[in-house]
C-alpha cells in the first residue's frame, strides 16, 4: 500500500481511542444516561405507587407527567433505565465472551476444532433469531423469569455473527510473526491467545460488546412490544409496552411514550459514536478525516521552459500536511525529455510526495503550498499543471505524464479483468477509436512488455507479480506519454524479475523516447540506469546532478553516506542490467 | 361471558376465533384507495350499500372455514348456520323462536319434543325439514371431536316439523345447550363428507340470514339472505376484518373505519366525545375472580387451602379502588353466591352473608378472620400460623396489562391485612397450563356463563367434583379443586327440574350459595364490563341497557347474529 | 470442487441442525393447544362444558402416544415431501396453505425494504465515504441515530404523524379488501400505498447500517493502489468511484445482504404487527402463542431455508462478482 504520509514506521496500533468531539458526545450520552439509571431510581419516587391524577402532563408534582394510572413517568423511566442497562451490559458481556470464545479459540486451535466452531456458529447465525427467541423464553421456569432469562436468550441467539469477524481476524493474527515466534518458543496456547493475541484484538472485541450491547436494548424493546419481554421486571421495552397498551399515543401522552424511545435512541446513539472512535482504531484509514483546503491561488504562471529538451520543470514546490509537517520543502528540479532521472533517498524523505505533487495527485490533507509544476509539451505549449482546472487535468493524466506505483500487487483492481482495466484508459482517452482498434491497442501493449495477450482475459490475482507488473508498465505506456513516474516498480520482485523488468523498461525508453523519473531508495539500482540522480532528503533535494558526476565525487554529506552504505558500488557500472549477465552486479 | 380484560386482549385475541368468533378486514368505509379517516366521508351517497364493519378481535391471516363445528369458523352460529332458539344470557327471559317453533319436556326430563318451522329453505332452494335436525344431531353423536355440546340423545324425526329426543337420563339443563348452541347444517350437503371433523366447507349452504360473499386473507364479508324467511335483513353486508390486536382496532375505529368493536378504547370515560357518532354500552357479565388452589386433599399446597384465610382476603380488597384503577370504573359489584347480581336477583339465597360483595375494605372484619382461626401477626406485618406465614403467589399473564395492575393493586390492599401476595406474571400458554394443573396459589381469573341466563351453569362448571381432578392432573373448569358433596348433590338434583320451575329448584340454590360463600373457592373480585363501541349515527336498533335483548358482543355467538337481524342502516 | 462440496457439506449440515432445533423446541414449549383453545374460548365467551373440551382435544389432540424417536422420524419423512401438518389454530387447514397466503406479502413487502435500503444505503454510504470531509460526513451520525430507535417506536411515531395526523397513508392493512388481490391495477395500487408507510419504516430504521459499513469499506479501499492509479489514469471521478472504489468496497455488503434476505421472514413480525399486515410474522406469533406446532415447524423451516438459500446464493454468486473467491475454488 501507498503510504502517502511522511514515510514513517507503520504506528503500533493505539489502545485507546483519539479524543474527538464524537467521541466526547458519546461517551457524555453513555455516562448521563447510565448515571440516570443508577442512581436515578435513589431520588425518585416509588414508580409502581399508583395515585389518582392518571395521565397528568408533565408539570408541577411530576417532572414528567403521570401514566394511565397516575404513575410518575420520571420514576418509571429511572428504574426502566437501570433494568434497561442491566440487560444490555449483561448480554454485551455474554455475548462477547461466547463469541470469544468461539471466534478466537477456535481459530487459534484450527483442525477439527476450528471446523466445529465455525460450522457451529455459521448454524447459529443462520437459525433464524427472532422465533427462537420467542420459542426460548416462552419456557424458562417463570420464577427465574426477569432480566437473566431475557438477557441470556439474546445473547445465546446474538453471539454468533461477532464470532465469525472474530475468527477472521483471528485467523490473520496467528500468522504474524510475533504469535508464530511464541509458538516456536513453546509458550502455552492460553498464554499466547491471553498475552499475544488479546491486546491486537481488544478494539474488535470492544466494538463488538458495544455493538451487542444497543442490539440488546433494541431487541428487548422489540419483544416487550411483541409481549414476550422480560416481563417480570421493568425495563423501557416493558414501559414502551404498558404506554402502547394504554393507548399512550392515541390519547396524546406523549410524555408517556416518547421519553423511553428517546432514551433508548440516546443511549444507542452514544454507543455508536463510540464505536466510531473504536472503528478508527482497528481500521486507522477512517482516522484522518481529510478537510477540503480550497485551494490556494498561487501567482506564478507556467514557468518558461529553460531548454528545448526540458519536459517537466518543477519550481519552488512545498508540499505540507495540514498545517504542520511539510513534507517538500521548496524543492526545484527538471526532467528532461527521453531522460531517466532517479529519485534516491530514504523512506519519509518525501519522494514519494513530491512525485505525486508533481501529477497532482496528492490528498487531502497534504496540500502544496508554494511553487509551480509546468509542462512542457513537446508540440510547443506549456502546461501549468497545479492550475488545471478538473476536467484539463483528468486529460492531461496518463496521456501526458502517467505513473507505475508502487506495489504491483495492489495497483490493479482486483475485480476487473485486465483488458477492461487497459480498456478504459483508452475509452477515456481516445473515445473516437473503435472497440477492435482498443482491444488491438491492449494486445499488442501486452506484447511490447512480454506478456502474453490471452492474458486480457485474466484477472490480476491470477498473474505473477512480475507480470503484474508489466502489465502496469504496459498500461502506463499505453497512451504514449512524455514522461512516465515509476515509484518503486520493482522493490516488492524477486531480484531475477526485478531486473528483467528494468531492462524491458530500458528498451522501451530507448523505443519510445518518454522520460522517466524512477523513484526507489536502492541506490545500486539507480546508478545503473538512470542519467541523473537528485537525492532528497527531510524533503528538500540535497544533491543533483549527472549519475557520473554523483559516482564520482558527490557533493552532499548525506550522499556519501549513502553511497559508502553500499560497500560494492564498485563494479562494473549497469553490467548486469544492460547486458543481462548474471554477474554479481549490484549487491 | 367473559372477555376478559379488554385490554388483555391485545396480544391474546388470537386465530382461534372459536366458534364464537367471526373475522374479517379493515378499511371498510374509507373509499378505495383513500387515506385513513376517508370513512365519515363516505356519508350521503350510497350509506345502505357499504358494508356494517364489525371487529371481533380477529388476528392473523383468514382461512376459509365455515364449517360451524371446527374451532376456527367464521361467520359464527346464526348467521349462516342457525340453532333451533336464541336463548339470552343476560336477561331472564324465555327463549326466541329460531328454526323452531316451539318445545317441551315430559315430566321427568328425559324425552324433548320440538315443533319447527314450515316453509323454511336452505340457501340453495331445497326445504328444511326435521331430517336436517336429525341428521345433525346424529353426527355430533356420532362424531364425538364435534360434540362440543355434549348431546347425549337420541333423535327421531316424527314427521317433517316434528323431532323428539329421548334421553337416558334428566337432561332438563341440557335444553339450551341443544337447542341454542347446535347449529343445524343441511343434510343433502353433509351426508357426503367422508370426515366432518376435517371439512373446512369453503362454501356453505345455511338457512341463517348472511351468506358467503367474499374472503380475503384481511376480511370477510357476509351478505343478506335475500331468501330469508323472516325477509332479507336491512343491513346487507357485513364485513369482519383481521387486525394485529386492539391497538390497531383502536386506529382503526379512529380513522372510523370500524362500526362496531368490542374491545377496550383508549379515554373509555370520553368515547361519545372523541368518536362523534358513536356509542358505548357496558355490560356486567364476567365474574373476576381470584382463583385459588384450594382443596389440600387434592394436593393444593399453601395458605389458600384454608377458608379463613380466602375469608380474610375477600374482605381485605377494596374493590372501589380496583374498579377505578385497574378498569376504569368499567365493572360493577359481584355477588358472593356467584349469581349475577342484576339478572339472578330472583334466585339469590336469602341466606346468603352479603348478597353483594361489599365495595370498601373491611380490614376490621379480615383481621377478626384470621385471628379467630388462629394467625397472629409476626413481627413483620404478616400474619401466620404454626410458622407459616400468609404469603402467596398471584399468577397474571404478561400483557394483560389491566389484570397485572389489578394484581399489583391487590398487593398493595392485601398487605395492609397482613397478608402478603407478590404478582407474577406468566406467558399466557405457561398460565394457561399452571391453571389446569392446579400449579398455582392465587390467580386472576374471569368465571364465564353458561347457554341460558342462569346460574347452575356457573356452579355446575366451576364448582363440580366432576369437572376437576387432583393437583397436576388436567381439570375441567374447576381448577380450584374445590369438591362439597352437599353441592355436587344439589347439582344434581337441579338437572331432574326444569328451568322454568322455579320454586323447586330455591332450596337447591340455597344450598349451593350458601355453601360456596363460605367456601369461597374462587374469591369474588368484580363483575367485569364488557365493552362494545358502536356507529349509532350510521346504524340503529342496537341494545341498550333498558333492552338487552342480545348480549352485545362481537364475538358473542349466536347473540350477534340477533343484533345484526335488528339493525338498520340511517343511510348516513 | 472441493470448495463446492464444502460448501454444500455445511449447508446441509446448517440444514439439519435446524429442522432438528424445528422438531424438538415446540415440543418443549409449555401448555399444549387444547388448553391454550379452551382459554381463549373461555375469554371470548364460549361456554366451555367439560364435553366442549373433550371434543376439542379428539378434534385437536397431537398426542399420538408414539415414542419421540418414531415421531421425529416421521417428521423428517413429513418434511422431505414438503408435508407440514395441519394447521391447529387453522384446523383443518393444511400449514402448506396457510403460509402460502401470507409468505408473499411478507417477501414482497420487506424484501423490497430490505433491498431498497441496502441500495439506498451503501449508495450514500458510496457517496458519503467519497467525499470526505463535506458536509456529507453528518449522514453517517444522523442515520445512526435513526437505527438506535427503536424499530416499532419508530413506526408508531411515524404512523401517528404521516397516517393519523395527515392522513397520507392508510394506517393497517395490506391492502383495500374492497379490492380483490390479483393482478389487478386497482388492487395493486392500493397494495403500494398500504405498503409505503411499513416499508418507509423500515427502510430509515435500517439504513443507517448498511451507510456506515459501507462508508468504511469505501474509506478503506480508497487508500489502495488501483484506486490511485485509476485517478493517475485520468478516468473519471465517477468511473473511479464506482468501478474502482465501491465496486470493491461492496463485497462485504453484498454479503450482508444475503443474510438480511434470509431474515426477512423472521424481522417482519414487528412491522407487521404495528401495521396489521397480512404476512408470516403475524402468523409466527400466532403459531407461538396457539402451540400451534406444525405451523410453528412449518414458519420456522420456511425461514430457515430461506436464509440458507440466500446465503448459498450469494456463494454462487460472490464467485462472479468476486474473481478472487473462484481461484479458491479451483485450488
Amino acid at each position: 500500500m501507498t503510504d502517502l504520509g511522511p514515510d514513517s514506521p507503520a504506528p503500533r496500533r493505539a489502545v485507546l481511542p483519539r479524543s474527538s468531539p464524537k467521541l466526547v458526545t458519546g461517551l457524555a450520552l453513555i455516562a448521563a444516561i447510565a448515571l440516570f439509571g443508577v442512581a436515578g431510581p435513589l431520588f425518585v419516587g416509588e414508580p409502581g405507587a399508583i395515585n389518582d391524577i392518571g395521565l397528568a402532563p408533565p408539570g408541577g408534582g411530576h417532572l414528567l407527567g403521570t401514566t394511565q394510572l397516575g404513575q410518575d413517568v420520571l420514576a418509571q423511566i429511572a428504574y426502566a433505565t437501570r433494568g434497561s442497562l442491566y440487560i444490555g451490559v449483561l448480554v454485551g458481556v455474554m455475548a462477547t465472551v461466547l463469541s470469544a470464545l468461539f471466534g478466537i479459540v477456535g481459530s487459534y486451535v484450527g483442525g477439527a476444532v476450528d471446523e466445529a466452531f465455525s460450522l457451529f456458529s455459521n448454524v447459529m447465525l443462520v437459525i433464524p433469531g427472532l422465533p427462537l427467541v420467542i420459542v426460548i423464553s416462552a419456557f424458562v421456569p417463570p420464577e427465574q423469569r426477569g432480566a437473566w432469562t431475557i438477557a441470556v436468550v439474546l445473547a445465546v441467539t446474538g453471539w454468533a455473527g461477532a464470532a465469525r469477524v472474530l475468527r477472521a481476524q483471528t485467523l490473520t493474527l496467528r500468522n504474524r510473526e510475533y504469535v508464530l515466534a511464541a509458538r516456536v518458543a513453546g509458550e502455552p496456547a492460553w498464554r499466547i491467545i491471553v498475552v499475544e493475541m488479546l491486546p491486537n484484538l481488544l478494539p474488535l472485541l470492544a466494538s463488538q460488546f458495544v455493538f451487542s450491547v444497543i442490539a440488546a436494548i433494541l431487541s428487548e424493546a422489540g419483544l416487550s412490544f411483541l409481549g414476550l419481554g422480560a416481563s417480570n421486571s421493568s425495563t423501557l421495552g416493558t414501559m414502551l409496552y404498558y404506554a402502547q397498551n394504554g393507548f399512550a399515543l392515541q390519547r396524546g401522552a406523549w410524555w408517556w411514550f416518547v421519553p423511553p424511545g428517546l432514551i433508548i435512541a440516546l443511549f444507542g446513539c452514544g454507543l455508536a459514536l463510540v464505536n466510531f472512535s473504536i472503528d478508527e482504531i482497528i481500521d486507522p484509514k477512517l482516522r484522518t478525516v481529510p478537510r477540503r483546503i480550497r485551494q490556494r491561488r498561487r501567482a506564478p504562471a507556467p514557468v518558461e521552459r529553460p531548454a528545448p529538451d526540458t519536459a517537466v520543470s518543477v519550481r519552488n514546490l512545498s508540499v505540507t500536511y495540514g498545517n504542520a509537517v511539510p513534507a517538500v520543502k521548496d524543492v526545484s528540479l527538471e526532467v528532461r525529455r527521453g531522460e531517466i532521472l532517479g529519485l534516491a533517498g530514504e523512506s519519509g524523505s518525501g519522494k514519494t510526495t513530491l512525485a505525486y505533487a508533481i501529477n497532482r495527485l496528492h490528498r487531502p490533507p497534504a496540500q502544496v503550498t508554494a511553487g509551480s509544476v509546468t509542462f512542457h509539451d513537446r508540440d510547443g505549449g506549456d502546461v501549468d499543471v497545479l492550475a488545471l482546472p478538473p476536467g484539463e487535468l483528468r486529460a492531461f493524466r496518463w496521456s501526458q505524464l502517467s505513473v507505475v506505483f508502487q506495489g504491483a500487487m495492489n495497483s490493479l483492481n482486483p475485480v476487473m479483468t485486465i483488458r477492461a482495466q487497459l480498456e478504459d484508459v483508452l475509452a477515456t482517452h481516445r473515445p473516437h477509436l473503435s472497440r477492435s482498434d482498443r482491444r488491438a491497442r491492449c494486445a499488442r501493449s501486452l506484447e511490447l512488455v512480454g506478456v502474453d495477450p490471452a492474458r486480457l482475459r485474466s484477472y490480476p490475482h491470477e498473474l505473477s507479480g512480475g507480470m503484474r507488473q508489466r502489465v502496469m508498465i504496459a498500461m502506463a505506456m499505453l497512451l504514449d506519454p512524455q514522461v512516465m513516474i515509476m515509484d518503486e516498480p520493482t522493490s516488492a520482485l524477486d531480484v531475477v524479475v526485478q531486473r528483467g523488468i528494468l531492462r524491458e523498461i530500458l528498451r522501451l525508453r530507448d523505443e519510445l523516447g518518454f522520460a522517466i523519473v524512477l523513484i526507489t531508495h536502492d541506490l545500486p539500482l539507480l546508478l545503473e540506469v538512470s542519467d541523473r540522480i537528485a537525492v532528497m532528503l527531510g524533503g528538500e533535494i540535497v544533491e543533483c546532478a549527472a549519475t557520473e558526476e554523483i559516482l564520482a565525487g558527490p557533493r552532499h554529506a548525506y550522499t556519501r553516506r549513502l553511497l559508502e552504505s553500499f560497500p560494492s558500488l564498485t563494479g562494473e557500472r549497469g553490467a548486469f542490467v544492460r547486458s543481462g549477465e548474471a554477474t554479481g552486479g549490484a549487491r | 361471558m367473559s372477555m376478559k380484560t379488554p385490554r388483555a386482549f391485545t396480544r391474546v385475541a388470537a386465530g382461534f376465533a372459536a366458534s364464537i368468533v367471526v373475522a374479517g378486514c379493515s378499511s371498510s368505509a374509507g373509499a378505495p384507495g383513500q387515506a385513513a379517516g376517508a370513512s365519515s366521508g363516505a356519508g350521503g351517497s350510497a350509506g345502505a350499500s357499504k358494508p356494517l364493519v364489525v371487529y371481533t378481535g380477529a388476528t392473523g391471516d383468514i382461512q376459509p372455514i365455515f364449517n360451524p363445528y371446527l374451532p376456527g369458523s367464521l361467520g359464527g352460529g346464526g348467521m349462516i348456520f342457525e340453532s333451533l332458539f336464541f336463548y339470552n344470557i343476560v336477561r331472564n327471559e324465555a327463549p326466541r323462536p329460531r328454526l323452531g317453533e316451539s318445545f317441551s319436556w315430559n315430566d321427568d326430563g328425559t324425552e324433548l319434543s320440538i315443533t319447527l318451522r314450515s316453509g323454511v329453505n336452505w340457501s340453495d332452494g331445497r326445504p328444511f325439514t326435521a331430517k336436517d335436525v336429525v341428521f345433525t344431531l346424529n353426527m355430533i353423536a356420532k362424531y364425538k371431536a364435534l360434540n362440543n355440546t355434549g348431546y347425549r340423545g337420541k333423535a327421531t324425526a316424527t314427521d317433517d316439523t316434528h323431532v323428539v329426543i329421548k334421553f337416558d337420563e334428566p337432561s332438563f339443563l341440557d335444553g339450551p345447550q341443544i337447542l341454542g348452541r347446535i347449529w343445524i347444517v343441511p343434510e343433502h350437503k353433509w351426508k357426503d363428507f367422508p370426515d366432518p371433523t376435517k371439512e373446512q366447507l369453503r362454501e356453505a349452504v345455511g338457512t341463517g340470514p348472511y351468506l358467503v360473499d367474499d374472503l380475503k386473507p384481511q376480511a370477510f364479508t357476509l351478505k343478506a339472505n335475500p331468501g330469508y324467511r323472516d325477509g332479507e335483513p336491512a343491513v346487507k353486508k357485513i364485513r369482519f376484518p383481521s387486525l394485529s390486536g386492539n391497538q390497531s382496532g383502536a386506529t382503526a375505529l379512529k380513522a372510523g373505519q370500524i362500526d362496531w368493536q368490542t374491545g377496550p378504547v383508549p379515554d373509555i370515560a370520553n368515547v361519545e366525545q372523541s368518536y362523534p357518532g358513536y356509542k358505548l354500552i357496558i355490560t356486567p357479565l364476567n365474574q373476576m375472580v381470584m382463583d385459588t388452589c384450594a382443596n389440600a386433599d387434592l394436593g393444593c399446597k399453601g395458605p389458600q387451602t384454608d377458608p379463613a384465610v380466602r375469608q380474610a382476603m375477600y374482605y381485605a380488597v377494596n374493590r372501589t379502588q380496583l374498579n377505578a384503577l385497574a378498569f376504569e370504573n368499567t365493572s360493577a359489584e359481584i355477588s358472593p353466591s356467584m349469581a349475577l347480581v342484576q339478572r339472578d336477583q330472583a334466585v339469590m339465597s336469602g341466606r346468603l352473608q352479603n348478597k353483594v360483595a361489599p365495595m370498601q375494605p373491611d380490614p376490621a372484619k379480615a383481621q377478626q378472620i384470621l385471628e379467630s382461626a388462629g394467625y397472629a401477626k409476626g413481627a413483620d406485618g404478616i400474619y401466620a400460623k404454626d410458622g407459616k406465614p400468609v404469603k402467596l403467589t398471584l399468577k397474571t399473564v404478561a400483557g394483560w396489562t389491566d389484570y397485572i395492575t389489578a394484581a399489583d393493586t391487590l398487593s398493595q390492599q392485601l398487605a395492609k391485612s397482613g397478608i402478603k401476595v407478590t404478582a407474577q406474571q406468566l406467558s399466557y400458554n405457561e398460565w394457561a397450563g399452571a391453571r389446569q394443573r392446579g400449579d398455582f396459589q392465587l390467580m386472576l381469573d374471569s368465571l364465564f356463563q353458561g347457554p341460558a341466563a342462569d346460574p347452575f351453569y356457573v356452579y355446575s362448571y366451576f364448582y363440580s367434583t366432576d369437572s376437576t381432578d387432583k393437583v397436576g392432573g388436567a381439570a375441567g373448569n374447576n381448577v380450584s379443586r374445590f369438591s362439597d358433596p352437599e353441592v355436587d348433590k344439589a347439582l344434581a338434583e337441579l338437572k331432574k327440574i326444569d328451568i322454568s320451575d322455579t320454586a323447586p329448584r330455591q332450596p337447591y340454590f340455597d344450598t349451593i350459595q350458601t355453601r360456596i360463600e363460605q367456601a369461597m373457592p374462587y374469591i369474588p373480585l368484580l363483575t367485569q364490563g364488557t365493552i362494545n363501541i358502536y356507529n349509532a349515527g350510521k346504524f340503529t336498533g342496537w341494545p341498550a341497557k333498558e333492552d338487552l335483548y342480545a348480549f352485545p358482543a362481537a364475538w358473542q355467538a349466536p347473540d350477534a347474529s340477533e343484533i345484526y337481524l335488528r339493525l338498520k342502516p340511517t343511510g348516513k | 470442487m472441493r470448495y463446492y462440496l464444502r460448501k454444500f457439506g455445511f449447508y446441509l449440515a446448517a440444514l439439519w441442525a435446524a429442522v432438528t432445533l424445528n422438531f424438538f423446541i415446540p415440543r418443549m414449549m409449555p401448555g399444549d393447544p387444547v388448553s391454550i383453545l379452551m382459554a381463549k374460548l373461555q375469554q371470548r365467551g364460549g361456554s366451555v362444558n367439560p364435553e366442549a373440551r373433550r371434543a376439542y382435544e379428539l378434534l385437536l389432540g397431537t398426542d399420538t402416544g408414539e415414542p419421540l424417536a418414531r415421531q421425529y422420524l416421521s417428521y423428517l419423512g413429513n418434511m422431505l415431501h414438503g408435508d407440514f401438518g395441519i394447521s391447529v389454530s387453522a384446523y383443518p387447514v393444511p400449514v402448506s396453505e396457510v403460509i402460502a397466503t401470507s409468505l408473499p406479502w411478507t417477501v414482497v413487502l420487506v424484501g423490497i425494504a430490505t433491498v431498497l435500503s441496502v441500495l439506498v444505503g451503501t449508495g450514500l454510504g458510496m457517496l458519503v465515504g467519497w467525499r470526505r470531509g463535506t458536509w456529507l460526513d453528518a449522514l453517517v451520525p444522523a442515520t445512526t441515530v435513526l437505527a438506535a430507535v427503536p424499530y416499532f417506536w419508530l413506526a408508531l411515531v411515524l404512523v401517528a404523524v404521516l397516517g393519523s395526523a395527515l392522513g397520507w397513508f392508510p394506517l393497517i392493512g395490506g391492502y383495500d379488501v374492497d379490492f380483490t388481490p390479483g393482478w389487478n391495477l386497482d388492487f395493486l395500487g392500493s397494495a403500494v400505498h398500504h405498503g409505503v408507510l411499513p416499508a418507509l419504516t423500515i427502510v430509515i430504521s435500517s439504513v443507517g447500517g448498511w451507510l456506515l459499513g459501507m462508508r468504511n469499506m469505501m474509506v478503506s479501499t480508497l487508500s489502495e493502489d488501483y484506486v490511485l492509479t485509476a485517478t493517475a489514469k485520468g478516468l473519471p471521478n465517477r468511473r473511479v468511484m464506482i468501478w474502482y472504489a465501491a465496486r470493491n468496497a461492496a463485497l462485504p455488503s453484498i454479503a450482508g445482504f444475503a443474510i438480511s434476505l434470509g431474515f426477512v421472514v423472521a424481522g417482519s413480525i414487528v412491522t407487521e404487527q404495528v401495521f396489521s399486515y397480512p404476512g408470516i410474522g403475524s402468523k409466527l406469533l400466532e403459531a407461538v402463542q396457539n402451540n400451534d406446532y406444525a405451523l410453528m415447524q412449518g414458519i420456522f423451516l420456511v425461514t430457515t431455508v430461506a436464509v440458507l438459500g440466500a446465503n448459498l446464493v450469494v456463494d454462487l454468486l460472490y464467485s462472479v462478482i468476486d474473481p478472487r473467491t473462484r481461484a479458491g475454488a479451483n485450488a
